[in-house]
């Protein structure tokens, strides 16, 4: 029998070195399995919640054309046409193939009496372009710049340079500031002449402006477009001043519009009404027949027509030639006044038009030397935009 | 002796082996329940960077190919729905100038039980990241404006319009686009900010420091006399109860526009604070639960990672560097509107100097060039043709050799047929340094410029020089 070794029958101990490889063999595989277990479920944790905040987006989207789409026809059918049309323009910029909002929008639009080009909407459209860093090369940036411009398109030129500006500020410096001059300028005008975005115009002139100077034909635009702002201020409010500005503007540019969709003409026109209806209010009737002759004399109106013919009525009374003759002869005054026919025996139908007897029936155009000179314009040339007639009241303004 | 090999083996390994056992199973728990946090955590946060959501439970669901209308389906929608409609700007794109409208509600609404309010404080904020400098424009509330799709009104009114009508961008998308119509910048974030939220997050950074120049009487949050409290002249520190009351307080003479400029101050006090306490750190560190918990009050569409970016970015901006503007009595006239209401008649050319003062600039989209006008010039080595419209024979040749000796790349001159009384300057291919600079030393009127893009031509400005020039000119 061979007597074992002692140090074979003693039980083996395991060396310090060795239990620490396997402490740090344990250590090693907590950390790979907890931060694998952590990297995955992060990961997982953001695929999910992307696919499921995008299939939430969509839904969020799709209430909210929905919404807007039954808005839309809401105010189709109360005549809000302005607002139907805000609201399917959106619809359609998020969803050309929403189901029936291009034949709304048509409708709309027929009503409104705008053929040529959807007029612009002031709600943004919701596929704006996301930033994000651009990673071409300069080189490649100012090329793009320079082919957007070729193609008129100066949103992407001004964010192309700006782009450009944030790789670097000082490449083809000369070249950039002469495409941001020119971009600019040109956008500005752009605004103000189709897109009726006005001060957005100006505004864009000014920036130009800081690189050299406006040339004639902005300049002309930009006056205008700020005539027609400082006409608008006046608004309801003073419409001798808002006759004024917008008769300049009426003259220039009849066509120039804001965002609220509504011509210089239109808004010209509506001005001389409520300047009429101001000077009639204070009994000044010649005055208000006036202003009505020229609201007419840009499209006629039955409503405008009976107002103008009633004034005219109280214009031609013997008791107000004799108060103006006593009170404030003039000569403007006496030939306005010089229509011999009117008498005492006027008649007021009740529809409000005034009917002679048994002289022939005076027009408006039978006032005298103050006559209008306007030009009929056609009505389908005009582009009325009615504001919601159902305007929901604020509560109380508790500060007047 | 004989020796039992496994019940030996089974008392010394047994205890290693389950405690080897064990502690996998205590790993493998921890890596799940690891796995699981980090999975709820990231979900969590890359959801809550996502816009709030309308309930499922309002939505209609499109049957068939055109959605008709009926009575039920209107009056159903006409009801407000969990969330307001929300407007999409325009992004910032990181470089050029950010601008965001702050907006205040009306409190009186909400007291009266109003489901809708108007907005009862509008304020630009505007940054230029580039050249480090900010704007900050108060919008008094009773301007009478254009507001999109309707008829004009008090610049208030717009938001309630925009959520009383539940436009595709709500309250505050009209009352963005009626900024933008007003003041021509875009607009690229707004922020609604209720009144609890705001006194929570000045609690939140220890109040703010105010400098109160007069004795003034504010009104805090409730309503009776025990609200009612002074202020005393001179700095102190408010809470944000008496911040608020501060900043709404409308009772002193100079009425709106003195509010306006005590809301200005309290804005500037809160960057003061934030800053000098360098609290930015830990509230961007907070901010995730710091949003949470002020998220119910604020209506925005700023996420927070763009509004940690744009407080990191307004943090280095200097104090003299922020330019404040109001719009108060020298920018409007005073006027009644049709319900005879107080209204402000804005006059549109002033207001244009204080926006472009505030807005224009703007470092990404300003002349870079450097140099003054003369080395501008040089720079763009735009090619100059002269015309000589005079009645003065050789005025182009002369007036080229001295143009030449200023550096003007002149390089023909011709005779016209025709005569000119003043001159008149073409520039064919977009060179604002160099026309700036003609225009200036021949004494061009504005109106005589104009600008004809026309690549193929061989000159890049034509400059045609008329009977004035030859009149009175600063050549040798």
């Amino acid at each position: 029998m061979i007597e074992p070794h002692l140090s074979d029958t003693q039980p083996v101990r395991v060396s310090k070195q060795a239990s620490r490889s396997w402490l740090l063999l344990w250590v090693l595989l907590a950390v790979i399995l907890v931060g694998g277990m952590t990297v995955a479920g992060g990961f997982l944790g953001y695929r999910i919640a992307t696919i499921e905040g995008a299939s939430l987006q969509v839904m969020d989207n799709l209430i909210g054309l929905q919404e807007q789409y039954y808005l839309g026809i809401q105010d189709f059918n109360v005549g809000r046409y302005d607002l139907a049309r805000q609201r399917f323009e959106y619809v359609i910029a998020n969803d050309p193939g929403y189901p029936g909002a291009a034949s709304r929008l048509d409708e709309v639009m027929r009503i409104l009496l705008v053929t040529a080009t959807a007029t612009p909407s002031p709600i943004p459209s919701t596929t704006t372009p996301t930033p994000t860093q651009d990673f071409s090369t300069v080189e490649e940036i100012y090329q793009r710049a320079q082919d957007s411009f070729a193609n008129g398109d100066w949103d992407a030129v001004i964010d192309t340079c700006t782009a450009l500006r944030r790789e670097d500020s000082t490449y083809h410096v000369v070249d950039v500031d002469s495409l941001l001059y020119r971009a600019l300028q040109s956008r500005g005008v752009d605004k103000i002449r189709k897109a009726s975005n006005l001060e957005g115009g100006i505004y864009d002139l000014s920036l130009a402006e800081k690189f050299g100077p406006l040339d004639a034909t902005a300049q002309g635009w930009r006056n205008l477009a700020r005539i027609y702002l400082i006409g608008s201020s006046f608004w309801e409010v003073y419409p001798e001043q808002a006759v004024y500005f917008f008769g300049q503007v009426a003259a220039g540019a009849p066509f120039l519009r804001d965002a609220s969709g509504w011509t210089a003409l239109e808004r010209y026109r509506a001005s001389l009404i409520q300047y009429g209806n101001q000077l009639a209010t204070q009994g000044q009737w010649c005055a208000a027949q006036e202003q009505y002759a020229l609201a007419l004399a840009i499209r006629d109106e039955s409503q405008v027509h009976a107002q103008a013919t009633d004034v005219g009525y109280q214009c031609a009374l013997p008791t107000y030639i004799a108060a103006t003759l006593t009170f404030a002869p003039s000569p403007t005054v006496t030939a306005t006044i010089a229509i011999p026919t009117f008498n005492a025996t006027w008649t007021v139908t009740p529809t409000g038009v005034p009917t002679v007897s048994p002289s022939q029936s005076p027009t408006i155009t039978q006032v005298g030397p103050s006559t209008p000179t306007h030009t009929l314009i056609p009505v389908d040339t005009i582009t009325p935009q009615p504001v919601p007639s159902e305007t929901p009241t604020p509560p109380p303004d508790q500060s007047q | 002796m004989e020796i039992n090999d496994s019940n030996q083996a089974g008392k010394s390994y047994h205890p290693r082996r389950w405690r080897t056992l064990g502690f996998l199973i205590v790993l493998l728990l921890t890596s799940v329940f690891a796995g699981w946090l980090a999975f709820t955590m990231m979900r969590n946060w890359t959801i809550s960077n996502y816009p709030e959501t309308i309930q499922s439970n309002s939505f209609i669901p499109v049957n068939g190919s055109t959605p008709q209308a009926t009575f039920e389906q209107i009056q159903a929608i006409s009801t407000p729905l969990a969330s307001l409609p929300e407007p999409t700007l325009t992004p910032w794109d990181g470089v050029g100038r950010v601008t965001i409208l702050l907006l205040g509600l009306d409190h009186r609404d909400w007291e009266a039980g109003s489901e809708y309010s108007r907005s009862d404080t509008m304020i630009l904020l505007t940054l230029d990241p580039l050249s480090r400098t900010a704007g900050i424009l108060s919008i008094p509330r009773d301007m009478w404006v254009a507001i999109p799709g309707f008829q004009h009104g008090k610049i208030n009114t717009a938001y309630y319009l925009g959520d009383a009508y539940k436009l595709p961008g709500g309250g505050p998308g009209l009352a963005v686009d009626t900024v933008e119509q007003f003041l021509g910048v875009p607009v690229n974030y707004y922020a609604q900010i209720d009144f609890q939220a705001f006194i929570h997050f000045i609690d939140e950074i220890g109040g703010v420091k105010i400098n109160i120049p007069e004795t003034i009487t504010v009104d805090l949050l409730g309503s009776g006399v025990s609200t009612k409290k002074t202020l005393r002249p001179g700095v102190q520190v408010l809470p944000g109860e008496w911040a608020l009351a501060y900043a709404r307080a409308r009772n002193t003479g100079g009425g709106d526009f003195d509010r306006a400029k005590r809301q200005q101050q309290v804005i500037l006090a809160i960057r003061d604070r934030i800053l000098s306490f360098d609290m930015l750190p830990l509230l961007i560190m907070k901010a995730d639960s710091l949003f949470g918990q002020l998220s119910s009050g604020i209506r925005t569409n700023l996420s927070i990672d763009r509004a940690i970016k744009l407080a990191l970015l307004a943090s280095q901006v200097s104090e003299d560097g922020i330019h404040r503007g109001v719009i108060d009595e020298k920018f409007i006239l005073f006027g009644r509107s049709p319900d005879n209401l107080a209204i402000l008649i804005p006059l549109v050319d002033k207001i244009h100097v204080l926006r472009d003062e505030l807005f224009a600039d703007t470092t990404a989209l300003s002349p870079l060039t450097p140099g003054d006008a003369r080395t501008k010039m040089s720079a763009e080595a735009a090619r100059v043709a002269i015309i000589n419209a005079s009645n003065t024979p050789g005025l182009a040749e002369r007036t080229a050799e001295y143009l030449r000796s200023l550096g003007v790349n002149v390089i023909e001159t011709t005779e016209a047929n025709q005569n000119a009384a003043s001159s008149s300057l073409v520039d064919n291919s977009g060179k604002p340094f160099t026309s700036s600079y003609l225009m200036e030393i021949i004494g061009i009127p504005s109106l005589k410029f104009n600008y004809e893009f026309d690549p193929s031509s061989n000159a890049n400005i034509i400059l045609t020089l008329g009977d004035a020039w030859a009149r009175d000119n600063s050549m040798p």
